[in-house]
């Protein structure tokens, strides 16, 4: 394979080419066809390719090929070739340079067979992809870019601060499985975990992604998170804590999802449940497992875009995606409402969706290794994914009450992308083993066993019937414009307001400090001026006795504590 | 039944008649959404479906991960409890955590709407109004 016609550069020249082109069809074209030729070219090579570059005396694995970096490759090409369909209509130069740099990016990050190589990508993915939250031009999305760019670039300067000890340690920066234990390893973990969105390290994904354009979230949702997954799964596979980790990220995320509004931000939390299953998947670590990942992460990639397309097609054609505020659109959007419930379908895991044949890889790796705890939660996040993603957002968008928006369908080209990837869902759930035989390891799986359809069925069957039983009892909570608080409140109201108020309170002391000193040194100032003005008791003349007096008592106290020191 | 549906159009969509006919076919297939009786009649499909895999389970016998697993019921019990169990802790949760639409000011995308010069935002019939409500909504908002 040539270096300079490796995937990641042919989306890196686009994006320069792009900046460069006035024709808006040719741009749009760029957008297209780079991904496929790249998505042609990961297909065709081999694993244990790769592609060297020496630079003052380091090796740099510019492009490591194995069966766990091809199917991640594959999956990014096919997602970014999808999305540039999908914003077919955009004009905006910015967009289109972000999305090839981005997605270009992220391919190399999963082709770096070093860390170095993966840092420089790293943050790639980080600068090129503030720019489709910066492309909606309004003050919010100027602040939330911000806070979004703190947050990527801070988990690049770790991962970097942390393969730098990592060399001075092992004296090498080949990527490869690492276990936690040193310092330099925690800092590559902590940086890997800011980009997966783990508990308390999130927030930066639901902030953001519901504040990009409507064709740059479908963006977004591809990329970023997944190339953190795979890292995880590359550098820390069988690592006990990511069990842990995974399994408390598929949960309190649905919690936040059930009463959120806006129908995109609902999705980002969806989002961040189904990073659970794949990080469970890595924690496991066993070849079952590590499939379940690769898996998943593809099928997610697809069903996520999906579900992102449907409720910007909403959004590109009223104006909002609250769900407060919608409602009732099947009657005139009837085709993007079925493509949203393939995608809500499909992420529920029903039978012949490809969530099904995904998830149950993990499912199944969890029970072979007897971890029942991490097992049960993974059945209850499941039921909960139906809730939120499953019916909350087609139910809301498409039925519930009646909003009286009687939107057009959505542009031909965005039904397209939908279709295409709605297709792409059914297809996996259908015909599993094309998807198995990408996998990285070589195991035999059977997802339709007559006791997994049977126990999946039961699962979603007596879900819904909770669903209308709540329904019908005014038990489920209503939709409402509202903010709902998250660890975001931390680091966005507490801290910057208890460090308002610390310098306010410095502030205060300081100026009653100065006020006081100002107020003796005029005092005293006064009190020496009396001393010495016209009548004082320093400009009086004294008798020569009490001078001698006064120096000689001086000079034994001179000689006193110089006495004392001899 | 159309006309029905016409006569009772709920909708809150302040005046708004909207003309069932002038749907697509593909829509048209979807309206039995808003008949009550006829949701009624999936809800009776759903819950006969859940008692045939219920009975199922009491027949037959699963493989099973875990001993707890093989209870009679499990899923259908795990399904049911989980889902209400969530809501009802997410209703709990938002008492909490809720604060108004503009909390974080200008700083968020929140409050603010979305810009329209990026949207094309067309009614089926063509118009380039959305909602006839559009101006009460603003209103209420």
């Amino acid at each position: 394979m040539s270096a300079v016609l490796m995937p990641p550069f042919l989306f890196l020249y686009a994006a320069l080419a792009v900046a460069f082109v006035s024709s808006e069809r040719i741009r749009s074209l760029l957008l297209l066809v780079i991904p496929v030729i790249s998505a042609i070219m990961i297909f065709s090579m081999d694993a244990g390719s790769h592609v060297q570059l020496t630079v003052a005396g380091f090796t740099l694995e510019l492009m490591d090929v194995d069966s766990l970096s091809r199917i991640f490759g594959l999956i990014f090409s096919i997602a970014a070739f999808l999305s540039g369909l999908y914003a077919w209509h955009v004009k905006d130069t910015m967009q289109q340079v972000a999305t090839l740099a981005y997605a270009g990016s992220a391919i190399g990050g999963v082709f770096a067979g070093d860390l170095l190589t993966l840092f420089l990508y790293w943050e790639g993915t980080a600068v090129a992809s503030v720019f489709l939250i910066w492309a909606r031009r309004t003050e919010g999305a100027y602040h939330t870019g911000i806070r979004y760019l703190v947050i990527q670039v801070l988990s690049g300067v770790l991962l970097l601060a942390g393969l730098l000890l990592y060399y001075n340690d092992t004296g090498s920066i080949e990527f490869t499985a690492m276990t936690l234990g040193s310092v330099a390893t925690w800092l590559i973990f902590l940086a890997f975990g800011i980009k997966c969105a783990f508990p308390l390290l999130h927030n930066w994904l639901q902030d953001s992604y519901p504040a990009a354009t409507v064709t740059g979230t479908v963006v977004l949702s591809a990329f970023t998170t997944k190339m953190a997954v795979y890292a995880l799964a590359r550098g820390f596979p069988g690592t006990e804590i990511l069990v842990y980790i995974g399994a408390v990220m598929t949960l309190f995320p649905i919690f936040f999802a059930e009463i959120e509004n806006d129908l995109r931000k609902v999705l980002a939390y969806s989002l961040n449940n189904q990073l659970g299953f794949m990080v469970v998947g890595v924690g496991i670590g066993t070849p079952l497992a590590l499939n379940g990942t690769a898996a998943h992460a593809f099928c997610h990639i697809l069903y996520k875009a999906l579900l992102f397309m449907s409720v910007g097609a909403v959004l590109y054609r009223t104006g909002t995606s609250r769900a407060s505020e919608l409602g009732g659109l099947y009657k005139t959007m009837p085709k993007t409402m079925i493509f949203c419930l393939i995608g809500a379908a499909s992420i529920s895991a029903v039978p012949l969706f490809s969530g099904f044949v995904s998830k149950s890889l993990i499912l199944s790796a969890a029970g072979n290794e007897g971890l029942w705890i991490v097992w049960f939660a993974l059945l209850v996040a499941s039921a909960g994914v139906l809730s939120h993603s499953g019916i909350k957002i087609p139910y809301t968008a498409f039925f519930a009450h009646d909003s009286g928006k009687r939107p057009a369908e959505a542009p031909t080209h965005m039904l397209w992308a939908m279709g295409i990837t709605a297709f792409l869902c059914v297809f996996v759930g259908v015909f599993p083993g094309v998807l198995y035989s990408l996998l990285p390891y070589d195991v035999e799986y059977h997802p339709y066993s007559f006791d997994h359809v049977l126990t999946q069925m039961q699962l979603l069957c007596f879900a819904l019937l909770a669903f209308v039983f709540l329904m019908r009892t005014g038990l489920h909570p209503h939709e409402m414009r509202a903010t709902n608080v998250d660890s975001d409140w931390l680091y966005r109201k507490a801290l910057p307001g208890s460090v308002l108020s610390l310098f306010g309170a410095i502030g205060t002391g300081w100026g009653l400090l100065t006020a006081t000193l100002a107020g003796a040194l005029s005092q005293s100032s006064a009190f020496f001026a009396r001393l010495s003005q016209p009548g004082g008791i320093l400009a009086r003349g004294w008798s020569i006795n009490s001078m001698v007096f006064i120096v000689t008592l001086l000079m034994g106290m001179v000689l006193l504590f110089n006495f004392g020191k001899v | 039944m159309s006309g029905q549906n016409t006569k009772r159009n709920p909708s809150g969509n302040n005046g708004r008649k909207t003309d069932n006919q002038s749907l697509t076919p593909l829509a048209k297939k979807f309206l039995w959404a808003d008949e009550p009786d006829r949701v009624q009649f999936a809800v009776l499909i759903l819950a006969a479906l859940s008692i045939v895999l219920f009975v199922i389970d009491l027949f037959y016998h699963r493989h099973a991960y875990f001993s707890f697993e093989q209870t009679s019921a499990f899923y259908a019990v795990t399904g049911f409890l989980a889902f209400t169990l969530i809501v009802l802790a997410a209703g709990q949760l938002r008492r909490l955590i809720k604060r108004p639409d503009d909390f974080y000011g200008e700083y968020s995308t929140n409050a603010e709407e979305y810009p329209p010069k990026d949207l094309e935002r067309l009614g089926h019939d063509g118009q380039m109004d959305v909602d006839a409500a559009e101006s009460s909504d603003g209103a209420q908002n």
